[in-house]
């Protein structure tokens, strides 16, 4: 949902209501603004973010607001628009705080007409991405304590035939869950809730190049095919980033931002990363929808249940969308450890598929056919995702504390315990446990 | 790559820990006038050791020097010297910034009592602006050698020279810790080697550029360098930048340094493990078991010999095969012998998968397992640094016997100056602190920080266990702080050319 400020308003009020929503945190919580708290939420991750720019650009500031969560409802439309009279019944005043210096909000202060407004400027992503698939708040936080659970038993338990020491922890829990509240809806006689299946998983993880060709849609194949000429002249004419240069004309204003970007970071295990950067040109908008449009298949089809984005493994969520006229293209994900290690994997592991979403943008490390460069050129293309990056004033997470990767290895542990493992995959649940 | 390096032009201690000189002081030194520095550094480069003398045997010339010194500044050093402003703005934004920056001390696990207000040195606004490093001797320990270093550095750093001691730094001689750090453990083995340096040893190769600006790194591309407009290099002191001819390059053959000066609670560390190895159900008893759980979380023996080797005894020392190994080959992918969470698996996890090393065995295919594995060591190599690090403070106990350090109790503080070099301050030695050893779901852990770094830091969260995978799994819990930082700062090692550029009138 993106709102534009209305230019009457000073910059630093909306900075300041951003400011205490972002500190008003449960006593010993991090990353967990009470705002987004309730449980009737089922908000997952929450993001509130100004995209300030200055008085002189030639797109206005912005508010940014982002919410993923759980819903029973299948249409994502409805769902949306309750989530949003939710949120607006529940915490109308701060998020009119903030969305009272947004233009066309001035008669929205009551939750109603807030709501309308909010669901008038929703925004739709080009591509997303989802790290985890098929389990709800509920399910997470049962299945990251069932894991302590069992880390429990089996740390004081004597040594025994693996087989042994499973059926005990089995029965262990069975009894458990009877009176424990938080193993509420655990039933392990039942089949396992559904899960990524661990055939479709396996396959998915060794999958070759074909599975890239197989998602390549006719219209794309096309678009490429009577674009070479053009792509081929990109190319060799676009500039990039010149991170050096660059970094000889920081300012002191420069110098603040990444500052203030970096203190938004590091705060809790999983960050909030926020990125705004211009196209290159009008002519690159169909280019773009294009590649996203294969981005997204390839997430949905071939990434959203395997807890990797083209190799990296800790993504909670990303999404692309246009913003400004479709002038400017928004980056949002949650992710795993440091802004490094994100990036460095993004270099190492992923940067075909980066290139593939970015290529169209203001001074990105060239790309040959989109494909080959760009990304690869490590120190380059860090040093242009850190310019364009923002600072996240207002992020709340769930499960500050838990991994991607860790949370899907607490499910695959709980489904083991549901069906009872084979001599091979016993050993192979048993090393799960860590 | 390129093959030869410009030994000549680099100093020393970056191509070697002078591991035969038992005598080591480190001089943080301030800058209090810039032109009588310059003065004093044209006048101290001839005393500087360079690289030139891993050219040869160690029986021809050219010959270490009897007295090794190397210098290396701070961002706020060079700015003292006078170097131009486009080239301070040159340097990786980390150093520009400093080791005590809030956002940087909160990644790097400095809170509390290692917060950097609380520091020794390096506090925010200390004048810390350069490092003298000497070393002396040749095999045993001698007074004399202290002697000649206090009496160097008192030469060199006095007010004539513009330059003023701030703090100096001892160490305690190598022969007499048996290259052990004070926990008991030997220590300095995992160390990679500079490609392209002449009679190196041909296993766990770096490229150069992964050390040294102005080579090629691990991604074929020349680490970005500060540089001096042409203009102002108009002696043409400066090597040229590839390919642009109105710049020179200030960075070629320097590195940057990574200074932190770790304290060590000895008996804190032995009293600990006693206590949780009682919690253990089945672990050996008395002094073989705290052996054995100190093992564990080093992940080597007190004599080295790693536990993906010799998981259920010391082995005996072979210098060629003590770090020769990898966990998938030993059959340890998933820690069952050297445990995920220990000090060296996480400060260099060679073959484990990351960020989950139960993955792999998905394929069920031994062929592309090994492929993997060979392409998690290279990925592993983005993040390798080059340790010159030395211990200080006297050992608890002078055998390192086990008993005697859990017991002895001694007010004298002592520690690690762990040393570093690297080419990249981010993506090295600040992502091996904060994503390897500062992470408590390193490699499929939930609540486990580095046992010996990294517990009960506010950040990334309060972690304290320790998990040995097996089946069953076995943890403690309540891990302590054993170590804490009491000083610090990034500092830049230029080379030969670089410093008489730099000590050239302006």
């Amino acid at each position: 949902m993106v709102a534009k400020v209305d230019g009457v308003h000073r910059l630093s009020e909306l900075r300041a209501a951003l400011a205490l929503i972002a500190e008003d945190c449960a006593p010993e919580s991090r990353l967990q603004p009470r705002a987004f708290a309730d449980p009737m939420f089922r908000i997952h991750f929450a993001r509130l973010v100004l995209l300030a720019e200055p008085s002189d650009a030639e797109h206005g500031s912005s508010v940014v607001f982002e919410s993923n969560f759980d819903t029973d409802t299948v249409d994502p439309a409805e769902a949306r628009a309750e989530h949003l009279r939710l949120l607006c019944s529940k915490i109308r005043e701060p998020l009119w705080s903030v969305f009272k210096y947004c233009q066309g909000f001035a008669d929205a202060s009551e939750a109603e007409p807030l709501a309308d407004a909010l669901e008038q400027r929703l925004a739709p992503s080009t591509a997303c991405y989802q790290g985890h698939t098929e389990r709800d708040l509920d399910r997470i936080r049962l299945e990251q304590y069932l894991r302590e659970v069992l880390m429990r038993y089996f740390e004081r338990a004597p040594r025994a035939p693996p087989r042994e020491l499973y059926f005990a922890a089995r029965e262990y829990v069975r009894l458990r869950s009877a009176t424990d509240p938080k193993l509420r809806g655990l039933n392990i006689d039942h089949p396992a809730p559904p899960m990524p299946d661990a055939a479709i998983r396996s396959e998915r993880l060794g999958a070759g190049l074909a599975v890239w060709f197989e998602n390549i849609s006719l219209q794309l194949l096309f678009y490429v095919l009577s674009q070479l000429l053009n792509l081929w002249r990109w190319a060799k004419s676009d500039p990039e980033y010149e991170p050096l240069a660059r970094q000889e004309a920081w300012t002191a204003d420069d110098r603040a931002h990444f500052l203030e970007v970096a203190a938004s970071e590091d705060h809790g295990l999983q960050n909030a990363l926020t990125h705004v950067v211009p196209l290159k040109h009008p002519n690159r908008l169909t280019a773009l929808l294009a590649a996203h449009g294969y981005i997204d298949r390839m997430a949905k089809n071939q990434f959203d249940d395997i807890g990797q984005l083209g190799g990296i493994p800790t993504i909670h969520f990303a999404k692309w969308l246009l913003i400004d006229d479709r002038t400017r293209l928004l980056f949002f994900s949650n992710y795993d450890s440091s802004w490094e290690s994100y990036l460095g994997d993004f270099v190492d592991r992923a940067a075909i598929g980066l290139n593939l979403a970015w290529t169209w943008t203001h001074l990105y490390p060239k790309t040959v056919f989109f494909n080959w460069g760009g990304a690869n050129d490590e120190e380059r293309f860090k040093a242009w995702s850190r310019a364009h990056q923002r600072p996240t004033q207002v992020f709340y997470a769930a499960y500050p504390d838990l991994g991607i990767a860790a949370l899907n290895n607490n499910t695959w542990i709980r489904c083991g315990l549901h069906h009872p493992p084979c001599a091979m995959a016993l050993k192979a649940w048993f090393r799960r446990l860590t | 790559m390129d093959s030869v390096l410009e030994l000549s032009d680099i100093q020393g201690l970056i191509l070697s820990g002078y591991g035969q000189k038992p005598a080591a002081r480190y001089a943080v030194f301030e800058i209090v006038d810039g032109e009588s520095a310059r003065r004093w550094l044209r006048r101290l480069l001839d005393t500087l050791q360079f690289g030139s003398f891993r050219g040869s045997r160690r029986s021809e010339p050219p010959y270490l020097g009897d007295l090794c010194a190397n210098v290396a500044f701070t961002h706020a050093g060079f700015a003292k010297l006078g170097l131009p402003a486009v080239t301070l703005a040159g340097f990786a934004p980390p150093f520009q910034e400093g080791m005590s920056e809030p956002n940087r001390a909160r990644r790097l696990g400095d809170d509390a009592e290692s917060a950097p207000e609380r520091w020794h040195w390096g506090r925010p606004d200390d004048p810390v602006h350069g490092l003298l490093a000497v070393f002396a001797g040749d095999g045993d320990a001698d007074a004399e050698d202290w002697v000649r270093i206090e009496e160097f550095i008192s030469s060199e750093l006095c007010p004539d020279h513009g330059v003023r001691l701030f703090t100096l730094l001892d160490t305690v001689a190598s022969n007499r810790t048996r290259r052990k750090e004070h926990f008991g453990f030997r220590d300095g083995i995992a160390n990679p080697r500079i490609g392209g340096l002449p009679r190196s040893r041909r296993d766990d190769i770096i490229a150069p550029g992964e050390v040294l600006l102005g080579y090629d790194n691990t991604y074929g591309r020349r680490p970005m360098s500060p540089e001096v407009p042409a203009e102002l290099d108009q002696r043409g002191l400066l090597p040229d930048c590839a390919g642009r001819a109105a710049r020179h390059d200030f960075g070629k053959n320097g590195s940057y340094l990574v200074f932190r000066q770790l304290k060590q609670d000895v008996v804190g560390f032995w009293s600990y493990i006693e206590a949780a190895r009682q919690s253990l159900p089945d672990a050996p008893a008395g002094r073989a078991g705290r052996e054995w759980l100190a093992a564990k979380m080093v992940g080597r023996w007190p004599n080295g010999t790693p536990l993906a080797l010799f998981p259920d005894a010391p082995g005996p020392i072979a210098e060629q095969d003590i770090d020769s190994f990898t966990y998938g080959a030993n059959q340890d992918s998933f820690g069952e012998r050297c445990p995920i969470g220990s000090h060296i698996r996480r400060s260099n996890p060679r073959d484990t998968a990351l960020p989950v090393p139960h993955d792999p065995e998905l394929s069920g295919d031994p062929a592309r397992d090994l492929e993997l594995r060979r392409a998690r060591l290279e990925l592993t190599k983005r993040h390798r640094i080059l340790r010159r690090g030395r211990a200080y403070g006297p050992p608890v106990d002078e055998d390192y016997d086990l008993d005697a350090l859990r017991t002895l109790s001694s007010d004298e503080e002592r520690g690690l100056h762990f040393l570093c070099f690297n080419a990249n301050l981010s993506r090295q030695f600040e992502f091996v602190q904060s994503n390897w050893v500062q992470n408590p779901s390193f490699a499929g852990l939930s609540s486990d920080p580095d046992p010996l770094l990294g517990a009960d830091r506010s950040v990334p969260f309060r972690a304290r266990d320790f998990t040995m995978p097996g089946c069953p799994v076995r943890r403690t819990h309540d891990l302590p702080r054993f170590v804490e930082t009491r000083g610090g700062a990034y500092f830049f090692m230029p080379g030969r050319r670089a410093l008489e550029y730099l000590a050239h009138p302006r």
